[in-house]
């Protein structure tokens, strides 16, 4: 079969079912089951695409989001949450959109230290939305921050995927590292920016509710109570990664244990807390972990049908200037994020992308980062998109995919206005490693 | 004319992929031209590397190169493959490789195409921070951590290190938090990983000898006519050879590199070398011994296993 | 007696949904005396990850059923909500039909695959060897299980396009 038809098979097997209503985790059951008959035949083929499901999901690096979410919940139905931002509230006075501004800033310093956008996405989220949503933020301003900076850990160091992705396209992992910083932050900036935007254009989207003004005495005596403690659960997570005892995989474990001791100190611990959050959590990460279950074996039968490589092969097959060729490569990027996950892609793309980009002379360095950053965007984009479920998980009940989507849009606006400056200004990523 | 479908357990750019599609795949179709084809699908994207075996053996794809290592959890014999310290030349002439043909058929129902990548010349490095005591003329790793995967586990735990799991992901942040102090990995292929500048220390010698192998199942084995059996078996043996010395040439590439990254060598020689050596093979040959029992080892010991 | 099986079928898709939520805080406790163990300079147990990987898939499996039962599986029903009562309700048919059938694959095939493990004695090899079975185990139940939620909806006991809150901003 021609690539081009194997290509559209399996995406309108898939996206005719999601049309149709069918949840997402079983359009990608059926579709794979229907493309392993057509593609690989017979009996053994049902049996592989069972095979393969479990192959992803066993893996450690994704035992943090659990954890997260659960440390979330627990933050959240103990009541703790309430009491950390009453108090910041308070600080932090009349600010409109405060939250959203405070949701970037943490996102952005917890990416300095977390190489996981899932785990990172589904801390700030577990975090953030329910009180967000307390407080009467529209959904467009409690999602879209999150979306934006829960991407961010991908890109600032340190990476999973930066790892992966460095050593998949032989590249100093190191030096890759770290042409990741400047891009990220300025990332943040502009996600700082989008939100100023947002809120002078729209200032109903976030409250503005009234607060009690407080003396400073009576603001130091706030922190100290609810500020502070929780603080110290953070810290605890940072010092054990900073220090080395702990890797930051592992550390979202102790980020639980301490904010179950700060729900003890403050007796706000009770069955029906734990209860509540890890139903929470099994809903969230149960939910996401099942569709991962059967994604990994859609971006197989995609690279065994030879659809993939097709599509990359006839993508960069053309003689046209370097610009086109990154237009191309992005544009494909995207079709493939909308139906894959970020791992696959590296494994199919890497080895099409970078010996092409090598004989343009293309920087391998700052076209890795070029990668990076259009895959945190396809995790974020429908109908396939890691992040969104994490964040429909944790959204209110009734929140629909496109309203996550739409939420998301215009930070992956801001993603997109990222490369064209890296474009504009290479330095952008190779001043940082051109130092080492 | 017939078409094969080939996918390796590695990505396709890593060393040890590039030497079989340089060697095996891209001479194959060049001989079989009118005969025999082979169609190389990927790299683990197609199916992933811990179940590449089963889609080979259900013939999901028809030839499959992967590390030995990888298929032990199916065949336990195959852990012991790494241990092989004679050259593939004995291998096929005292006829380990036929035995090893059996077991892959017996367990897999698979023919054993190639044993290739394999040494002298290449084996596993262990790589550090900190420079590693020594006793008795042998490095001792009390007190440092190292990260582990069931390959390393024997040696590293016979030398006293600390073993750490952590997710291949993690090992940079690992290295420079000092959650491990260091890392076993291939002669081949530091370089491109690109940790090269994130340790300090390579002890000496290379212990163990890499050993990939390329598996057809039997069934698709005998659907071939003697002519394409003939021909893939014969591209297979010079697959064989030049691997072998692609190995070496990485592996001197690598050493070039790793030296330009400031890597030094940690050296043990002689009898202590020899002493070295024998600790890491004899705690997997244990481990190995555990599995499938001390006649099956004693018979694998004699067959590809010389002590001086 | 179709009581006595309800209730016993409720009990076990809770049962399910407490050793998911066993398994997790067990994960996160292996996690942390791991860590603590190799902090204080003792050599950590050898199974934390291989053990930590296998409860992330069990746990799946395990809250796999609950989640269809609370329709907490992502869906987008941007087209069905604008389709006519007796189009939708076909449609809604033909979706749990397809839903039942793979899930009832994926329940059999599991079955063939642990078997095969068994037989053959295979080995899952991690940070210690765990066999190949184990993989496999909860397939056959969960899946089943699945097939039986989407047997309610087919049935009619419910729809898994009514929502019962309705949709609010945030
Ligand atoms: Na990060
Ligand atoms: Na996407």
């Amino acid at each position: 079969m021609e690539w081009y038809w194997a290509l559209s098979l399996l995406l309108s097997l898939v996206i005719g079912f999601m049309v149709l209503g069918m949840p997402v985790a079983f359009a990608f059951m059926a579709t794979n089951l229907i493309g392993a008959l057509v593609f690989i035949g017979g009996s053994t083929a049902l049996i592989q695409v069972v095979d393969n499901s479990t192959s992803l999901i066993t893996r450690f690096q994704l035992a943090p989001v659990p954890f997260f979410i659960f440390m979330g919940s627990l933050f959240f139905y103990s009541g703790l949450a309430n009491r950390v931002f009453d108090t910041l509230d308070k600080i932090l006075g009349r600010m409109p959109g405060r939250l959203c501004y405070l949701t970037v800033a943490g996102g952005t310093a917890f990416s300095t230290l977390t190489g996981s956008s899932m785990a990172n996405t589904a801390m700030l989220g577990s975090l953030m939305v329910p009180e967000m949503r307390r407080r009467g933020y529209h959904w467009r301003m409690a999602l879209g921050p999150i979306l934006g900076t829960g991407g961010l850990a991908m890109i600032i160091p340190p990476s999973t995927l930066g790892v992966l992705l460095a050593s998949l396209a032989g590249m100093d992992v190191g030096r890759f590292l770290i042409a990741g910083i400047v891009p990220g932050f300025l990332l943040a900036l502009l996600y700082t920016g989008l939100i100023t935007a947002q809120i002078r254009l729209n200032p109903e989207a976030t409250p503005q509710y009234d607060i009690e003004r407080i003396g400073r005495r009576e603001m130091l005596r706030l922190s100290l109570i609810n500020i502070v403690p929780m603080g110290l659960v953070v810290l605890m997570v940072i010092g054990l990664i900073i220090f080395g005892i702990a890797t930051p995989t592992e550390s979202a474990a102790f980020g639980v244990l301490g904010v179950l001791i700060l729900t003890l100190a403050f007796r706000m611990f009770s069955v029906e807390v734990i209860r509540k959050s890890v139903l929470a959590t099994l809903k969230v990460a149960g939910m996401v972990f099942f569709i991962i279950l059967n994604s990994s074996i859609f971006s197989q039968l995609l690279a065994f049908s030879g659809a993939s490589s097709g599509m990359l092969a006839f993508a960069t097959s053309f003689d046209v200037p370097n610009w086109t060729v990154l237009a191309l490569i992005f544009c494909s990027l995207i079709l493939l994020g909308m139906f894959m996950d970020p791992v696959s892609m590296m494994l199919i793309t890497i080895p099409i992308f970078f010996p092409l980009i090598e004989r343009l002379g293309i920087d391998p360095l700052w076209f890795g980062l070029f990668m990076l950053i259009a895959l945190e965007m396809s995790q974020t984009t429908p109908p396939f998109g890691l992040l969104l479920f994490v964040m429909l998980g944790v959204a209110p009940e009734g929140t629909t995919l496109r309203q996550v989507a739409v939420a998301a849009a215009p930070f992956l606006g801001c993603d997109f206005l990222l490369i064209l400056l890296m474009a504009l200004f290479p330095g952008i990523v190779l001043f940082l490693p051109g130092l080492m | 004319e017939t078409t094969l479908t080939t996918q390796t357990a590695l990505p396709t750019r890593h060393a040890l992929s590039q030497s079989y599609i340089r060697h095996f795949v891209e001479p194959l179709n060049e001989a079989g031209k009118g005969v025999v084809q082979i169609n190389l699908l990927g790299g683990p994207e197609v199916t992933p590397a811990d179940r590449a075996p089963q889609a080979m053996q259900r013939g999901v794809i028809d030839i499959l190169h992967i590390p030995a290592a990888y298929v032990a959890g199916l065949v336990p014999q195959a852990q012991a493959m790494m241990l092989q310290n004679v050259g593939i030349e004995k291998l096929r002439a005292e006829g380990a490789v036929e035995a090893y043909d059996d077991i892959f058929g017996d367990r897999l129902n698979a023919h054993l195409l190639a044993w290739s990548e394999t040494g002298p010349g290449s084996g596993y490095y262990l790589y550090t921070r900190k420079m590693p005591a020594m006793k008795d003329g042998v490095v001792d790793f009390t007190g440092q951590s190292l990260r582990t995967t069931g390959a390393y586990r024997p040696i590293q735990e016979a030398l006293g290190a600390t073993t750490v799991q952590i997710p291949s992901g993690d090992v940079p942040t690992g290295l420079e938090r000092g959650v491990i102090d260091g890392f076993g990995w291939p002669t081949v292929g530091l370089k491109s990983i690109g940790l090269a500048e994130a340790v300090d220390y390579r002890i000496e010698p290379a212990f163990y000898n890499l050993a990939n192998v390329v598996l057809i199942s039997r069934d698709r084995w005998e659907s071939l006519s003697q002519e394409a059996r003939d021909l893939v078996t014969r591209v297979a043996r010079d697959y064989e050879t030049a691997s072998v010395q692609e190995m070496i040439d990485r592996n001197r590439e690598d050493i070039a590199a790793a030296d330009e990254a400031g890597i030094e060598a940690v050296r043990m020689e002689g009898a202590d070398a020899a002493k070295y050596l024998s600790i890491a093979s004899e705690a997997m040959w244990s481990r190995v011994e555990e599995k499938v029992g001390a006649d099956e080892v004693g018979r694998l010991r004699g067959l590809l296993y010389r002590t001086e | 007696m179709l009581r006595a099986i309800g209730r016993a079928y409720h009990l076990l898709l809770t049962g399910c949904v407490a050793l998911a939520a066993l398994l997790l805080l067990t994960g996160i406790a292996l996690v942390v005396v791991d860590v603590v163990t190799r902090a204080s300079g003792l050599r950590p147990p050898g199974y934390t990850v291989a053990f930590v990987e296998y409860i992330l898939l069990y746990f799946t499996l395990l809250s796999a059923p609950w989640l269809v039962r609370i329709k907490g599986h992502v869906l987008t029903d941007m087209l069905v909500v604008r389709m006519p009562a007796t189009l939708r309700l076909v449609c809604a048919k033909a979706v749990y039909l397809v839903c039942i059938a793979v899930s009832l694959v994926f329940a059999v095939q599991g079955w063939l695959l642990f078997q095969e493990g068994l037989r053959f004695g295979y080995v899952d090899e991690r940070s210690v060897d765990i066999p190949y079975w184990a993989l496999y185990v909860l397939f056959p139940l969960c899946f089943s299980m699945i097939a039986v939620e989407f047997a309610r909806y087919l049935l009619g006991f419910d729809s898994l396009y009514d929502r019962d809150k309705p949709v609010e901003a945030i």
